[in-house]
């Protein structure tokens, strides 16, 4: 899983003219961080003003409680997912230590070795330990792996390759949501069908852009 | 049910085969956490606050009313609009949003059971892309956002396909 916690940047803008700026920008251009940061802005910007806006009319006085009880919840949710990290973290630290993200990246170098075509033996490494580390739900990890292959990368197809396969989860077992599900008592299982369509997303994602990009 | 304690105990296992001290791996590991909590809580705060603005000003009602129509076409529950709306922009605001689906419809219900499939079987489109691409020096991710949202619209209407029968 990968976690927003881009750098908060401190331009300041008008919500109403950056909302039709940025949009039509955002379609057009490429994406970047700072461009991530400018889509959740107009999207927090656009629920909190709206609905801020809104109540002024409907219900004033319920303004104030209700962030006080939302900030609340965080704090008591963020408890919850510190206890479901402190396992996890610790379980992959052990993965960690034992070489098996290694042992999993060596096994996939015959099929990233197809995937991505024409790319340096230092690029494949990176590309690797990338989807290894995906593979095993270790977000934190995968991430600079990934931009570091991206930025080894010489083809423009390759590069959206390795962002769509990681843009689609390949997670094998998605822990914290397991977690979570366990910790409300849950009696039903979500292994099979999560399997059933991350294989299914992630062989439609390739085949998509093996199609559909050119060069 | 029995995914994490065998997944724990494979993890024992291997520590035991590969000399790795447990007590040691768990205390760095809760550290890790810590620091992880505390760079997310600031992202987690402001998703409540917003959804919880939602909540009580009736906008959300209104919302899954609006996209009630779409939805029934593609065969989605209404109740995962607002997740399906921030699950490729925001990792941590989508847990926020799939406890609360928890909360209010039960852990085994099949709004629920949807979105566990979602959360586990997609990911943070915006962000992945953005920050892969932000360290290439062709910055231009191409066709990586739509052939990416594409998929995992189409995964979201085979989960909840699937969860039916499942």
């Amino acid at each position: 899983m990968h976690f927003d916690l881009a750098p908060q940047n401190h331009r300041n803008f008008n919500i109403i003219g950056a909302i039709l700026f940025r949009l039509t920008d955002w379609v057009n251009i490429s994406c970047g961080r700072q461009k991530y940061n400018y889509i959740m802005n107009i999207v927090f910007g656009i629920i909190i003003t709206a609905c801020v806006g809104y109540m002024l009319f409907t219900a004033p006085q319920s303004v104030m409680p209700a962030l006080l009880s939302g900030g609340e919840a965080s704090v008591s949710f963020s408890v919850k997912l510190f206890v479901i990290y402190g396992v996890w973290i610790s379980v992959m630290q052990v993965l960690e230590k034992s070489g098996i993200d290694e042992y999993i990246a060596k096994a996939l170098t015959p099929i990233t070795k197809r995937l991505f075509p024409n790319e340096s033996a230092e690029c494949h490494k990176y590309i690797t330990l990338n989807l290894s580390a995906n593979l095993l739900g270790m977000g934190g990890a995968a991430t600079p792996l990934g931009i570091k292959s991206v930025g080894l990368m010489q083809s423009q197809k390759n590069k959206i390759m390795l962002a769509v396969i990681n843009a689609t989860s390949i997670q094998i077992i998605p822990t914290t949501v397991l977690s979570m599900r366990a910790a409300m008592g849950a009696q039903t299982d979500i292994m099979l069908p999560t399997t059933i369509i991350n294989v299914f997303s992630t062989a439609l994602a390739i085949t998509l852009v093996a199609v559909l990009v050119k060069r | 049910m029995y995914t994490i304690p065998v997944l724990l105990i494979i993890t024992f296992i291997i520590a035991a085969v590969k000399k790795i001290p447990l007590y040691d791996s768990f205390t760095a590991g809760i550290k890790e956490a810590l620091k992880l909590i505390i760079d997310l809580l600031p992202y987690l705060m402001s998703i409540f606050f917003a959804i919880e603005l939602l909540r009580a000003s009736g906008l959300s009602v209104l919302l899954a009313e609006a996209l009630e129509v779409p939805f029934s076409l593609l065969g989605i529950p209404k109740e995962l609009s607002e997740l399906l709306i921030l699950r490729p922009l925001s990792g941590s605001g989508s847990l926020v949003i799939l406890q609360n689906i928890y909360d209010s419809y039960g852990v085994d219900s099949y709004p629920a059971r949807v979105a566990s499939v979602i959360m586990g079987s997609t990911d943070t489109i915006m962000y992945v892309v953005a920050v892969y691409f932000a360290g290439s020096k062709n910055k231009k991710s191409g066709l990586a956002i739509p052939i990416a949202v594409f998929v995992s619209v189409a995964a979201t209407v085979l989960a909840c396909l699937l969860c039916k029968f499942i």
